[in-house]
């Protein structure tokens, strides 16, 4: 059976912060999750996640299935590090989006894989307030994954996002 | 937009407040940027596809089909 194991957790202070970072992640699970729950202060519901500090977009490959209050999209091959669509400016006072990150065998020495669930605001049906995101991805490097840094596309994470980083062992 | 970052440490447990420093703070503009001209291919896109199927349906409608049937064939 499964154990999974609470690595650190972190959350946006007075001001929010620009991105969120976890360092030094130790070699000594099978897998990772991230846990969250978040808000852009842009209207852009986006997220970003990278790993080992890599933000060349044609290192990252994905894909994804969304859909707003209204449609349903899906976008082909994607060279980009989207993890998935919170909640933003304009959605309701005081609410976060949710989101899960899992990353399997992430000290591998092949490519790593990652899949994310993610939802915004979902009592509201205003434009780009009220989304939900599936993305399963590849980051294309054989290094292990030290430090994951996650970032608010186009603002900032709001105050009191916050972010728990768990090792799974199964075993 | 802060020009902070909340780095914690996994193995020592220690959390931090760091500045970015200025290639950090490239990345965020070049993302912002990046950002707007992806969404506004999207708008567009999403525009001109609305325009094309209320087209089709008048197109439909201007040939006896009724809106049930409409939304039949469009569903």
């Amino acid at each position: 059976m499964a154990n999974m194991i609470p690595i650190s957790t972190v959350t946006a202070g007075s001001g929010g912060a620009a991105t969120i970072d976890f360092i030094g992640i130790p070699q000594i699970y099978t897998d990772l999750l991230i846990k969250g729950s978040a808000r852009n202060t842009s209207t852009n519901p986006t997220l970003l996640m990278y790993f080992n500090g890599d933000t060349t977009a044609a290192n990252y490959v994905q894909k994804k299935l969304y859909g707003d209050s209204s449609t349903k999209y899906s976008t082909s091959l994607e060279n980009w590090y989207g993890a998935g669509y919170v909640s933003v400016s304009t959605s309701t006072a005081n609410t976060f989006g949710t989101m899960d990150i899992y990353m399997p065998s992430y000290t591998a020495n092949n490519y790593k894989s990652f899949s994310t669930d993610a939802v915004s605001e979902s009592n509201a049906s205003i434009a780009d307030s009220a989304y939900q995101t599936f993305i399963h991805g590849s980051w294309l490097s054989t290094a292990p994954i030290t430090s994951i840094t996650i970032s608010a596309y186009g603002g900032n994470l709001a105050q009191y996002s916050t972010f728990t980083l768990y090792g799974i062992r199964k075993y | 937009m802060t020009d902070t970052k909340v780095v914690v440490n996994c193995t020592t447990g220690e959390t931090s407040i760091v500045t970015l420093d200025s290639e950090e703070i490239a990345q965020r503009e070049a993302d912002a940027l990046a950002f707007s001209a992806a969404e506004t291919a999207r708008l567009e896109a999403a525009e001109a596809a609305q325009a094309a199927k209320e087209s089709a349906q008048s197109k439909l409608a201007a040939l006896g089909l009724t809106t049930e049937e409409i939304a039949a064939l469009t569903r």
